[in-house]
């Protein structure tokens, strides 16, 4: 019964939202606000119907009801509770619908928080995000059903299970807040188009979307870095950031929103960029769908594809038309999003904005050709040409530095114009801490990229301990403040300002983290029981191949002694060789699986992966990675969102 | 159990249809294309942040004094204007 009752919630949302859509063209028409209120309680329904039919999948996951196709395909009986919940989002349909889900949620919150506000903008703001939503309703309604019964002529006893890579706390917790980013990016989607359709130009409704905006940026930030912590502690390549189509799918609007949260400070503050802020928020908005798109059609070759659908020429076909109306709207507004001031030199704050909205979009530009290559290759030379990981780093690499180089000049620079004065004193203390890191460096034998990379982090991370120094200061003289209330106050009253300077550092620890990657070594061997084996000012020695049997795999766990030179013992690493579904009479559907151990520190961490075990012989496979500064990419992570949570903490309205 | 599920089905239906239609039976006032009293307040409230914005940036040098007077000039002007709009 409950399969029927969710495919009927979903036709239902998707017949209500054609509703609500009626209603408020007919509230447009001849403004009776009748038509309005029902448009928006339609709105309303579609949403919490949306919500409805996940919950009502959910239960079926959670029941184990192998009825339904999706159900037997994601989960078995072995599946332990929390992942049979994460199954939810594992395929093709059930992701969908939660695309859906996260939609309807941040939908319910629009209605409620602008209930009141913006009575001007809301009817358009609500036909976007229905017109969004009454997308993936016929997605999930007709092409990739959530509900759909097991195609078998039998009674399903079990399931297939959760691929063992998704058997994983950080899988469980990125794709949601991923989700929440990608999705998020609807909301000042919405209130953009709103704004083009009214012919609102001003500088006050920016501000409201600017918070839409760092939310959705938020969770796109975490997701993103989620991701990669992820790949760095399941998949076992050593890394965190491979140029995956998808991962490149996630970065893309990651690129354009950051842009734009960068350049409306400046229509904010200047009324300067109109065209331009609207321009990157469509293009979000489009990037994000777009990520989607390469998600699920499986045109792109990726470790997060699902199988090739049906589902590739619909995304396209919604994407095309998303373009050709932002373009129409953008086009017919242009008269009224004429700037209102003119950049008057090179050296102001706001070239410096200019300059690094630029840098994102070529970064963008460059990751979406390296990304959309291999099928263009195909669509026009018959042969898929495939880019890989060299191609991004070699483009981006520089173009990346760059765009750090600007992290730190952009605060530094005055409004208008930097007249020699101010120059001198904002950029005296930076140039010399860069010199003096390029010198260390110099000395120290570095001959690679991280000779520039840092003392670039060097200058940024100066030029913004100076500009808290600077805030500091002037409250300390004019309020007599202790430096730890100026401190606090600076922060708590300039939430935006300084939350952003906090993110900047986040970033410039990120930097110094990928730097670590040019000092990455690796060695990979078979070791016996009781044998040592040395690698870069290491003994590690194999303590031990233990054998166990847990609920859902079998396991072979190594205990490996790491000593240093000086023959103390660094730690204890426990590697394991997994098998599951090792009851699967079927071998080939048995899935081994490598599960590493990691000892992170701030200077390096020791990665270590059982590649394999010969029970006979008693010898173990072991790749040992020496990864330096990996540590600082995390802890740059957690700044970011630090600073982004500062930023976006409400202010009192006194 | 086929009762329950077409009860649940027809409840489904009908309590959409009333939630999503009811307005349409109300009389209400039309909907103000003006910004309401709290938005202009809302507004006053982010030009004074402005202002204070303003005037950290003065004091740490991001601005000159003549762009700094300019600009709150500017704010304080605006104010004025939805102050005025507040009392109409």
């Amino acid at each position: 019964m409950t399969p029927v009752l969710g495919s009927v919630s979903l036709s239902l949302g998707l017949g209500i939202s054609a509703v609500s859509l009626l209603l408020f063209s007919l509230f447009l028409r001849n403004s009776d606000f009748r038509f309005y209120l029902a448009g928006r309680r339609a709105a309303v329904f579609v949403s919490v119907i949306s919500i409805f039919a996940t919950f009502l999948l959910l239960n079926e996951l959670l029941i184990n009801n192998f009825d339904i196709a999706y159900v037997a395909h994601y989960t078995s009986l072995e599946t332990p509770t929390f992942y049979k919940i994460t199954a939810l989002w594992a395929g093709q349909s059930g992701s969908l619908l939660f695309w859906l889900f996260v939609l309807s949620v941040y939908a319910l919150i629009v209605v409620y928080q602008h209930r009141n506000t913006y009575n001007h903008l809301m009817p358009w703001v609500y036909m976007v995000i229905i017109i969004v939503q009454a997308f993936f309703l016929i997605l999930v309604n007709l092409i990739e059903n959530p509900f759909s019964p097991t195609e078998a002529n039998f009674v399903v006893a079990n399931g297939n299970g959760l691929n063992p890579l998704l058997q994983n706390l950080t899988m469980a917790i990125h794709p949601p807040t991923l989700y929440l980013g990608y999705v998020g990016f609807t909301i000042p989607f919405a209130f953009a188009i709103a704004a083009l359709m009214k012919k609102e130009t001003g500088s006050i409704w920016v501000r409201s979307i600017r918070r839409w905006t760092l939310i959705a940026w938020l969770f796109q930030s975490i997701g993103i870095i989620l991701g990669g912590w992820w790949a760095y502690q399941e998949l076992g390549w050593g890394g965190y950031w491979a140029w995956d189509p998808v991962e490149n799918a996630s970065f893309m609007p990651w690129l354009t929103g950051t842009a734009f949260l960068h350049s409306i400070i400046i229509q904010e503050k200047k009324g300067m960029l109109k065209v331009w802020n609207m321009i990157l928020i469509l293009l979000t908005f489009t990037l994000c769908i777009f990520g989607t798109f390469l998600t699920r059609s499986g045109v792109m070759s990726s470790v997060h594809s699902f199988a090739v659908s049906d589902l590739g020429p619909v995304f396209l076909v919604f994407i095309v038309l998303i373009l050709i109306v932002c373009t129409i709207l953008i086009i017919k507004r242009l008269p009224i999003l004429k700037s209102d001031k003119q950049i008057e030199s090179f050296s102001s704050r706001e070239s410096g904005f200019l300059f690094n909205n630029v840098v994102f979009i070529i970064i963008c530009f460059a990751v979406f050709w390296g990304t959309i290559f291999p099928v263009l290759s195909e669509a026009v030379r018959g042969e898929k040409i495939t880019v890989g990981a060299p191609f991004f780093n070699q483009v981006n690499v520089p173009i990346g530095l760059i765009l750090l180089l600007l992290t730190g000049i952009g605060p530094m620079l005055v409004w208008r114009r930097t007249s020699k004065t101010a120059f001198t004193r904002n950029f005296t203390w930076p140039i010399i801490a860069m010199l003096v890191v390029f010198v260390g460096c110099f000395i120290g034998g570095i001959r690679n990229m991280t000779l520039v990379s840092f003392p670039l982090s060097g200058f940024v991370l100066i030029a913004i301990l100076l500009e808290f120094h600077r805030g500091i200061q002037s409250r300390m003289q004019r309020l007599n403040e202790t430096f730890i209330n100026a401190l606090k106050t600076l922060i708590s009253k300039n939430r935006q300002r300084y939350g952003g300077y906090i993110v900047h550092l986040g970033i410039v620890f990120m930097f110094i983290g990928f730097s670590g990657h040019a000092f990455d070594k690796e060695l990979e061997f078979p070791i016996r029981k009781g044998e040592s084996q040395e690698f870069n000012h290491y003994r590690f020695e194999l303590a031990n191949i233990q054998f166990t049997e847990r609920a859902n795999h079998i396991a072979w766990v190594a205990s490996l002694n790491v000593w240093d030179f000086q023959e103390n013992l660094v730690t204890t690493l426990f590697p394991e060789k997994r098998v599951y579904f090792h009851r699967d009479p079927n071998p080939d559907k048995r899935q081994p699986h490598s599960e590493l151990d990691i000892y992170g520190t701030v200077s390096k961490d020791i990665y270590s992966i059982f590649s394999g075990v010969d029970t006979e012989q008693q010898i173990a496979y072991l790749k040992i990675m020496i990864n330096p500064l990996v540590w600082w990419v995390w802890l740059g992570g957690y700044v970011l969102v630090l600073g982004t949570m500062i930023s976006l903490w409400p202010t009192k309205e006194s | 159990m086929d009762l329950i599920f077409l009860t649940s089905i027809i409840l489904l239906f009908g309590g959409a249809t009333w939630f999503i239609t009811s307005p349409l039976f109300e009389n209400h006032q039309t909907l103000s294309q003006q910004y309401s009293q709290d938005e202009l307040l809302r507004k006053k409230t982010l030009l004074l942040r402005q202002i204070k914005e303003l005037e950290m940036d003065f004091h740490i040098g991001n601005i000159s004094e003549s762009d700094f007077n300019d600009g709150k000039n500017q704010l304080k002007q605006e104010i004025s204007l939805i102050l005025t709009e507040l009392k109409t």
